[in-house]
């Protein structure tokens, strides 16, 4: 399995201590983890992927403006060649009362694999995270 | 062991430089034009005729050389994302003292390759993928290079994974291939080091053959190094020190020529700000960038339009035909030697120079507006409290101004987010003997940094502002 995952909290957003916690979690799960830390920019996080060859990219957006800094990032990843790259996003999405539901439809329809609620524990993308990149490969 | 000369096979000037270790002084230096097109040892023997009408006759028990002569070191270089393994493989090849000739990213593409064919460089860079990362990439790039007809030495530096496999797609077809270590491991980590020391080699070893450099060595012991990598390790020792005497620890090294403009630096450049997130690839401590298009020769007319661009007014004091005048004649005439006037235009040249170089090589801030307030992201080393800045290189050594065009390259509070230094202090290598001492430091890390320290010449603003 390829085990190389990028992470990174999106835009400028500077909520560090997930990111930190989220490293952490993977690498002790077997990962081989690069994380690219706070405000990482779409592009970034592509160059990043491309380079390491990524099996996945984790998107962690806390402050409420993840949609606006997401949007468009699949469509970018096709055009560098990392068409079927896994995407993941997590954090606050939620922005005021919008029920998670529809949060996760949004994302998905911009093309992310999967969309996480507030407070996921790590366990639960982890274990997401190897059956979708076995299944990927 | 006393008396050892070294030499600079320049591009355009033989330098040479005769040092007596017993006494750790420098007993003279001198320069003639550099011969290349007939025999190299022509102009060293003539530069060694008037360092010796000067200072007697000197027997030497070493003689040690370094080159730019015919061309310098070329190397073109490839890698994958232009910000990641391309600008890696670009620092390492600077690192070794070579000069660039193209640099790719991606797959190469006919046209690149059409590119590389009409000026086949003396070594092709190959890297591309962090360790376990891309494969394609490096792969394609060493299909394409191995249908290059023409002899080609290629150094490999990309993704271990298939290192061997790019190796052999190579040698089958005949070309000359160096495996080194990944200069990029992994996306955090650069690893320079290994490059620059095969590039140093391979200078050695083939290349000075190749351009008939090989001739120096009936009057020279040993060619060592391109001499950029000479300049840089003086650089080095002046800011680490000799091991007994401490250095001066940071410093940056401005050297225009007629070519180029080199700025070398030895400095950490971590922010100095609070709350500031550096971004980009952390660049080298022991770093050095080339500015082909800042030459004060070659490309003087560049030179005066970007100036004229941005409103500079260095050369506010000329007209347009006054300008257009002197630009034609020096194109006729590289080596023209300046009356006043002209030699004030050559200043502003200068001047425009180290703006823009220094600009280029120091890092920058960007602000950005996140809903907390204002936050910094800063790309590339802060200089701005960087202590020491040396001078050196004939356009620079020959102007009656030498401080006011060093101060060109000082930080700018119209232009905040250039992290140039603020308030360092000045030093000008005025007798050119930095690429000698690096030579120097070769053998003896101690009498290179004394003589060093005696030679050069701290400048402050009082002593050169009467000019
Ligand atoms: C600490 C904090 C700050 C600190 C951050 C310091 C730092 N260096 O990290 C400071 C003071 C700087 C700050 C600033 C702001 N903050 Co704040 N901050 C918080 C706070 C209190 C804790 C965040 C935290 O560390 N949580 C602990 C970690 C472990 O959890 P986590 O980040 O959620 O990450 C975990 C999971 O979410 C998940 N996860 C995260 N990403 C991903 C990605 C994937 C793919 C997956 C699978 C899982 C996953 O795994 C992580 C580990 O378990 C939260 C409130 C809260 N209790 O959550 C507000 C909060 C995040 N902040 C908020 C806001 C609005 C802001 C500000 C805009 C201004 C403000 N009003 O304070 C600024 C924005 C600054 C900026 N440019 O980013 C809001 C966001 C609202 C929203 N999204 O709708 C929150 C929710 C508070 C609130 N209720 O209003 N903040």
């Amino acid at each position: 399995m390829n085990n190389t995952v990028v992470l990174g909290v999106i835009g400028s957003d500077v909520h560090s201590v997930g990111n930190r916690i989220l490293e952490y979690a993977l690498t002790e799960a077997g990962f081989h983890v690069v994380n690219l830390g706070v405000m990482v920019s779409q592009e970034e996080f592509i160059d990043a992927a491309v380079e390491t060859n990524a099996a996945a990219i984790l998107v962690s957006s806390l402050y409420g403006h993840g949609e606006l800094d997401c949007r468009g990032l699949r469509d970018k990843c096709i055009e560098a060649g990392i068409d079927d790259i896994i995407l993941y996003v997590g954090g606050n999405l939620v922005i005021g009362k919008t029920p998670f539901d529809e949060v996760r439809n949004r994302f998905e329809e911009m093309g992310f694999n999967r969309v996480f609620p507030p407070g996921t524990p790590p366990e639960t993308d982890i274990s997401f995270l190897k059956q979708d990149i076995i299944l990927n490969e | 062991m006393n008396n050892i000369m070294l030499i600079d096979f320049g591009s355009t000037f033989t330098k040479v430089c005769a040092v007596s270790l017993e006494k750790e002084i420098l007993l003279g230096t001198a320069q003639a034009p550099t011969t290349v097109k007939d025999n190299i040892l022509y102009g060293l023997i003539s530069a060694v005729d008037s360092l010796e009408r000067v200072t007697g006759s000197i027997s030497y028990d070493l003689k040690l050389g370094c080159s730019s002569a015919a061309g310098g070191l070329s190397v073109m270089v490839s890698g994958l994302i232009e910000s990641l393994t391309l600008e890696a493989a670009k620092m390492a090849a600077l690192g070794a003292g070579a000069k660039i000739t193209g640099s790719f990213h991606h797959e190469l593409t006919d046209e690149d390759m059409s590119v590389i064919e009409k000026n086949i460089p003396d070594i092709f860079l190959l890297a591309g993928g962090t360790d376990g990362g891309n494969q394609k990439i490096i792969l394609h790039n060493a299909r394409k290079l191995a249908s290059v007809r023409e002899p080609l030495t290629v150094v490999v530096a990309g993704n271990r994974v298939v290192a061997d496999e790019v190796s052999a797609i190579l040698e089958k077809s005949g070309k000359k291939v160096y495996v080194c270590p990944n200069i990029m491991p992994s996306l955090t980590t650069m690893n320079t080091i290994p490059v620059n020391n095969i590039i140093r080699n391979l200078f050695i070893s083939q290349i000075t053959v190749a351009k008939g450099l090989k001739q120096a060595e009936k009057m020279v012991d040993q060619l060592l190094m391109p001499t950029p990598y000479a300049v840089l390790k003086a650089g080095t020792l002046l800011a680490d020190g000799d091991g007994i005497n401490p250095g001066l620890k940071e410093l940056m090294i401005i050297d225009i020529g007629g070519a180029t403009t080199d700025i070398h630096s030895i400095c950490d450049g971590y922010s100095t700000g609070n709350g500031i997130i550096s971004k980009g690839l952390v660049n080298p401590r022991i770093m050095r960038t080339v500015e082909g298009d800042l030459g004060v020769r070659l490309n003087a007319d560049t030179i005066v339009e970007a100036a004229f661009s941005d409103d500079h007014g260095f050369f506010a004091h000329f007209t347009e035909n006054d300008t257009k005048e002197r630009l034609n004649s020096i194109k006729d005439n590289p080596s023209l030697i300046f009356d006043e006037k002209s030699e004030s235009f050559d200043d502003a040249l200068s001047k425009k120079a180290v703006n823009i170089a220094v600009k280029r090589h120091c890092g920058t801030l960007k602000k950005y507006y996140t809903p907390e307030g204002v936050t910094y992201l800063q790309f590339g080393k802060d200089m701005t409290s960087l202590p020491f800045v040396i001078g050196t290189g004939g356009p620079l050594l020959h102007s009656r101004h030498q401080l006011s065009v060093l101060r060109e390259c000082l930080f700018d509070s119209t232009a905040p987010d250039s992290l140039r230094p603020k308030k360092p202090q000045f030093y000008l290598d005025e007798k050119y003997i930095l690429a000698a001492m690096g030579l120097l430091s070769t053998i003896s890390p101690v009498k290179a940094f004394t003589i060093m320290k005696k030679e050069l010449k701290m400048i402050s603003q009082e002593s050169v502002n009467g000019n």
